[in-house]
């Protein structure tokens, strides 16, 4: 059974999260994008992340896809989905509007990936356990 | 102390290739370090979350700036900054 269900927009597969810093009342929902070309945990415009509270973490560098460097401001936050939440290092941008989750995302909810474009449904179902090796 | 955020990733870059690089390049491959700019002190996780949880049990002061030990990034994106669609002001 799916732990959370999406859909298939016209820039690919979204879900639903909700967002929040120190103070869950400040949580907001947003459709975010799941991107597996991106490694990190959640991405999200500056100015959406303002009225959350997040808290100011520092700076870091992105590789981008033609393997040059850039750097970005980062906060620390919540990711809620569905009943579960994650802390996370979130990557601030100020040239997109865009929110994006990635394979830290993944990991850190230890999700599958399950996307139809056909039927234009997207799960995010638990992953297996690791498989031990002797 | 004060900081730009040109300044505090200029700065995490410096103090990790001075203090740090050689030794965690070594043991630390693939590990996250956020480097501590006013202290110039280094917190290990093997995510993110967990470099920062270091981080915030020593009361480290912060901005800190996150990388990832062996390699040039701490994160890959899948878009590149043509055209400044994605340039980020704040570092220009």
């Amino acid at each position: 059974m799916p732990s959370a269900t999406g859909s298939f927009a016209k820039a690919g597969p979204t879900i639903t999260v909700r967002i929040h810093g120190v103070f869950p009342e400040l949580g907001q929902n947003f459709e975010v994008l799941i991107d597996t070309g991106y490694t990190g945990f959640l991405s999200m415009p500056i100015t959406k992340a303002f009225p959350l509270g997040l808290l100011l973490f520092g700076t870091t560098s992105l590789v981008l896809a033609d393997g040059s460097t850039s750097n970005r401001l980062t906060a620390y936050g919540m990711v809620e989905l569905g009943s579960e939440s994650q802390n996370g290092v979130i990557v601030l941008e100020t040239g997109s509007d865009e929110l994006l989750v990635g394979i830290e995302f993944l990991s850190a909810f230890k999700k599958r990936l399950i996307v139809c474009p056909t039927s234009g449904v997207v799960e995010l179902i638990d992953a297996p356990p690791p498989s031990s090796t002797p | 102390m004060v900081f730009s955020p040109n300044e505090i990733a200029t700065r995490g870059e410096e103090i990790y290739k001075r203090q740090y690089q050689s030794r965690f390049e070594a043991t630390e491959h693939g590990k996250f370090v956020a480097i501590d700019v006013t202290t110039e002190k280094a917190y290990l996780g093997t995510t993110p979350p967990k470099a920062y949880e270091a981080a915030r049990s020593a009361n480290a002061p912060g901005p800190f700036h996150l990388m990832k030990v062996g390699e040039i990034g701490a994160f890959r994106v899948s878009y590149s900054e043509d055209g400044n669609a994605k340039r980020d002001w704040l570092f220009r």
